[in-house]
Order: structure tokens, then sequence, then C-alpha cells
């Protein structure tokens, strides 16, 4: 027994060293190279410099997408949790007939590609003369997204117990003052942790943007793309770095109102 | 405030679960109603609180007909099994939430909920939140928050099923103190006998969707009116006899009157039977089977030639003369027997 143990500490050990390699490096490395003040991306980095971000700030263009970008995943999020804290409450609680085909139907977008939902939405929307703008990206991203939300959502109200709407009824309070005192305080923590992921991800995504974004109004993503494609200057370095230092703000953010313990549903 | 349950009836799709069930309860009464899981005890206790809606019946507290009121209008305090604290509030926050969704002000909230909390004695924690609380702090935080908006009527279903044995009796007792002193009409629902015969006025027994007896403990336990009351309230020796004439035969020499003619269940306490040594003849009696200590008594089973052995349960001094083989006598003054109908018969 002691020596199974032992193995399975030490290869337990390697695969978690390993992830943290191939997780962490990375983007330790993208962050170094931010702060070169040379002219091309290399490691490691020689000097320290601040130039890249200063660089990056003058550029209108860049700072326009990520204007864009951050009005895309401010609507996705409002639509993706209104859409899906409702969808999952009918989901849960609600007695009607073909509720697992809807379920299905509603979490089925998580099994296709971004790049599908994009292309389909960029199709269909051709269809009624819709094009591809902000409105079709937040559209098809919210499309993209409300599998998250609701499956979140949906995994908290399941574990609520019901009876305690029973007891705030029999205690006087109306089903309004119930879902404000009593349900929506116990599932807004899967409300907020879904709401960050929705955000991040309708802020970084580029599979669907790729297709339902305008050319004329690009969203971060899309525009970094083309950056590495044209410009292989440490700019597009300090821009990951800066969606790096963005994505951890929200986390912290989130552990420090909720608890990162309670995000697990 | 009196309780009148009239002819309730409940049906759950195909499954009959309260078949015209009655129940009158007096002010500041304690009633409890008893029995076997799965017997409707839930459903009733929540047709009276609004939560289930009957299929037939009334249900009337006080002077009023409340039988499709809303449970928030009824003015109702209900313990439920799992006690239902609200995990995201503390104890005070708990125990205010009734008077809270009724606009009382905050400070008013407090100084009531505190008040409630000091009769259970758990003023010292209302900052705690219910989840480092014991099962049974956390059952009488459910009372406080029941008890603080002085309900009509306080309902409980199996408040003491979750608390272990020993701290259940004292709760037991603690309850029964707390609600005479408020002197509020309650209702408890449990499926344990003892609990029932300890702390209740009078007992209702429910068998199948019906209450098949009200009555105070000792009497439902000394003169059970059906076969089913008989069995589940201790222990009974049911024996199946004929009845003409307005009397019956218990056993070779033992004549009991009975009011009903025809096949009936003689319903003999073990406790009640009295042993002797066998005198020649044929008197009641037969052969010990089986004997165990219970406590301070010595429980013997006597194959008396009928499917099922008599049971006794005498003192051990005296009981300690008898061991298995012996042939006994067996002796019943009339007034300990009680004749019932057998079961599918009753009304
Ligand atoms: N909401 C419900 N839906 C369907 N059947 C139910 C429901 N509640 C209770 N029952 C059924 O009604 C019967 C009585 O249940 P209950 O009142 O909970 O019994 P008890 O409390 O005496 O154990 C049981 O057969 C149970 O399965
Ligand atoms: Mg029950």
């Amino acid at each position: 027994m002691g020596a199974v143990d032992w193995v399975g500490a030490v290869v337990l050990g390697c695969v978690a060293c390993f992830t943290l390699l191939l997780l962490i490096m990375p983007s330790v490395i993208v962050v170094a190279i931010s702060f070169t003040e040379k002219e091309y991306i290399g490691f490691p980095p020689e000097g320290f410099s601040f130039r890249w971000f200063v660089e990056l700030l003058g550029r209108d263009q860049i700072i326009e997408s990520a204007v864009t970008s951050l009005r895309i995943a401010s609507f996705t999020t409002v639509f993706a949790l209104l859409l899906g804290v409702s969808a999952a409450f009918a989901l849960v609680r609600g007695r009607f007939p073909g509720r697992m085909a809807v379920t299905a139907f509603v979490v089925a977008p998580q099994m296709l590609p971004g790049m599908v939902i994009g292309i389909a939405i960029l199709f269909f929307g051709a269809y009624f003369a819709f094009y591809q703008s902000d409105a079709m990206v937040i559209i098809a991203m919210t499309v993209f997204c409300l599998p998250f939300a609701v499956r979140l959502v949906m995994a908290r109200l399941a574990v609520l117990d019901p009876t305690l709407d029973e007891a705030s009824v029999g205690l006087g309070a109306t089903k309004s003052q119930t879902f404000l005192r009593i349900t929506m305080p116990q599932v807004m923590p899967a409300v907020i942790g879904a709401g960050a992921f929705v955000f991040i991800e309708a802020f970084d995504n580029i599979t669907v943007a790729l297709f339902t974004s305008s050319p004329r109004g690009r969203p971060l993503s899309v525009e970094l793309y083309n950056l590495v494609q044209f410009d292989s200057s440490p700019i597009v370095a300090a821009l990951s770095s800066l969606e790096i230092l963005f994505a951890l703000l929200i986390m912290i953010v989130l552990a420090r109102s909720i608890g990162l313990d309670r995000l697990r549903t | 405030m009196h309780v009148q349950i009239d002819g309730i009836d409940k049906w759950f799709g195909a499954n009959h679960v309260l078949r015209r069930c009655d129940l009158s309860v007096e002010q500041g009464e304690l009633i409890t109603l008893l029995g076997p899981s799965g017997c409707g005890k839930t459903t009733l206790l929540r047709c009276l609180a609004g939560f289930e809606l009957p299929d037939g019946g009334s249900v009337s507290i006080g002077e009023d007909n409340v039988t499709h009121l809303a449970p928030n209008h009824r003015n109702v305090g209900f313990v439920f099994q799992s006690y239902a604290l609200f995990p995201h509030l503390t104890v005070v926050e708990n125990v205010g939430y009734g008077l809270a969704v009724r606009r009382v002000s905050k400070a008013k909230r407090v100084r009531r909920a505190m008040e409630t909390l000091e009769l259970v004695g758990l003023q010292q924690f209302g900052d705690r939140y219910p989840a480092r609380l014991s099962g049974g702090q956390q059952q009488r935080v459910a009372l406080a928050r029941a008890l603080v908006l002085q309900p009509k009527v306080l309902l409980l279903d199996e408040a003491f099923n979750a608390l272990d044995a020993k701290l259940r009796v004292a709760m037991q007792v603690e309850l029964r103190k707390l609600v005479k002193k408020v002197g509020i009409t309650t209702i408890c629902v449990t499926h344990d006998q003892t609990e029932a015969l300890t702390i209740s006025d009078r007992i209702a027994v429910m068998f199948e969707g019906r209450i098949d007896q009200m009555g105070t403990p000792s009497e439902v336990y000394e003169r059970p009116c059906t076969a089913f009351v008989a069995d589940f309230l201790g222990t009974a020796n049911l024996l199946r006899r004929r009845s003409e004439g307005g009397s019956l035969e218990v056993g070779p020499g033992i004549r009991i009157s009975s009011t009903f003619d025809g096949g009936v269940i003689v319903v003999v306490r073990p406790e009640d039977v009295m042993l002797s040594q066998p005198i020649e003849g044929d008197g009641w009696g037969g052969r010990i089977t089986f004997s165990r200590l219970v406590g301070p008594s010595i429980e013997f089973e006597i194959d008396t030639g009928e499917d099922r052995p008599v049971r006794v349960l005498s003192p051990r001094r005296g009981g300690d003369r008898y061991s298995v083989g012996d042939r006994v006598a067996l002796a019943l003054s009339s007034r300990d027997a009680c004749v019932v109908l057998p079961h599918q018969e009753a009304s």
C-alpha cells in the first residue's frame, strides 16, 4: 500500500507540474516579452521598459476595438443572464411537458464549435438583410454563451431546497418577496459566476466574432488576430499582458465578493 | 385558537391520501397525529397550513373558514421536518424574517426576535448562521421563527426525528412546557408512539388516510377502538373470537361482554395477563415457548394452541418462577380486555 501511495504521489506531482508548466509558462513568457526595449519579439527579453504599453495606448484602432469588445461583452452578459436565469428557473422549477427536450435544446449550442454558430448566424441574417455588425456579434455570442449560463444557474437551483420557499410563504411572505429575499440571494453566486464567465468569453472569443463582426468595428480578438499576421512587434505581447491582467482582475473581484469555492456549483 | 377539520379528502393522482378526515382541536390543546409513515400525516398538516389544497372538505381556524386561503394569509406557524432555516440569514434574521416581510421596523424586529430567542434559550446565538448550530439549536430557531409571529396554531412535522435519542426526549419535554407557557394550539406529527404518549393532551391515530381514533393517551392505549390502533400503540395480543348474544369467551372459563356480534378481535395488553400454576382441569393456558428479560419485567410467549402465541409481561419478581417448557394458566380481568371489529369491517 505504502509503495503504491508513494508512486501515486509522484505521478500526481509530475502531472501537476507539467500542467502548471503548460498553463503558466506561455503566459509568463508573453508578459515578460511585453516589457522588452527591443523592436522584435524575443525571449528572454532585453532590457525593461513600458514603451510597448505606451505605444499600444496611442493606437486609436486598438483602443476602439477594445471599446467595441467591452460593449459586446457587456450586452452579451446582460442578455445571456436575462435569458439564462429565466430559462434555468423554468427548466428546474417548471412542470410542463417536454421539459427534458427543451433543456437539451437550450444547452445544445455548447456542443457546436463557435465557428459553426458564427457562420450559421451570418447566413441566417443575410436572409433578412441583416449583416455583420456589433448587433450580430452580440446575438451570436449570446447563443454561444447561453448554455454556460443556463447550466451554472440550473446546477445551483437544483440543489436549492424548495421547502425554503414554502417556509418563507408560511411566514407570511408573498411570492415576489420570497423570490427576492430567499431564492435570489442563494442563486446569486451562480449568477455572478455565470456573468463573469460569459463576460470573459464574449470579450476574447474569436471563432464567433470572426464571422459576425463588421470589418469597420472589429472586436479586440479579431484586431489582435490581424495584428499578429501583419505586425510581429511586442505590441501584441503588451496587449496580451493587459488581457491577462484584465481576466485576473475579474477573478479577484469575484473571489473577493462571493468566494471562489462558491463558484463550483 | 380552535381548529376544525371536516371531511377532508386529498388525492395525489390516483392515490387517495386523505379519506374524509375529521379533527377538532380545542384552544391551547397539544395534539399529536400518530401513524405509520406514508399514512398521510404530513399531507393533513400541509392542508392545515395551506401548502396543499384539499379536494373536498373544509378547514377552519377560530371562526374563519380558511380552506381556500393562501398560506401567507393564514398566520399558522409551521416547523418543517428539515427545519428549513434560511442558510444565508443569521439566527436573528431568520427569526425576524416573518416580521421583515410585514415591514416591521428593524429595531422592533430585532427586539422581538431576541425576546423569542430568549424564550427558547438561544439569545447568545443571534449572530450565528444556521450551518453553525447543532440539530437541537436549529430546531429551536425554527420554533422561535414560527412563534415570533404569535400564530393562531403551531404545526410541527416530525420535529424531533433528526435529533439523537437523549436530546429528543429532552426537547419533547421542553416543547410541551413551552407551548403550554405560550398557550398556543399545537398539532404535532409523528410516527413515534412513545413521543405521542409523552407530549400530547390527545392523540389522533391515523391509518391509511383516515383518523381511526382520537383520545387522551390513556384512552387510546387502554381502549383502542380498532385492531390497528391497539397494535400500533405498544404491544397487544389480538385474539380472534366469535361473539354471540353480547358476550364471548376469551379462553375456557373466561367470558367477557361485547357490544358486537360475529367475528371480533379481543385486544389484550401483555401486562394485563396474569400467570399462575396450572390447576387440574382445562382452564385457559399453555406451554411457555420463549422468555426474555425486558428491563424490570419478563416477557413470555405462551403457546395456547392458536396460530399465534399469547404474549405476557410479568414483573420480574414472581415471573422468574416460570421458564421455557413450563405449563402455565392464564388469567385476565374482564376490565382489561377490549373488543374491536376486524380491520376490514371497521367503518
Ligand atoms: N406531492 C406529492 N405528490 C404525490 N404523492 C404524494 C405527495 N406527497 C405525498 N404523497 C403521497 O401521499 C402519501 C402520504 O404521504 P405523507 O402525507 O407524506 O405521509 P406521512 O407524512 O404520514 O409519512 C404517500 O403515499 C406519499 O407517497
Ligand atoms: Mg411525513
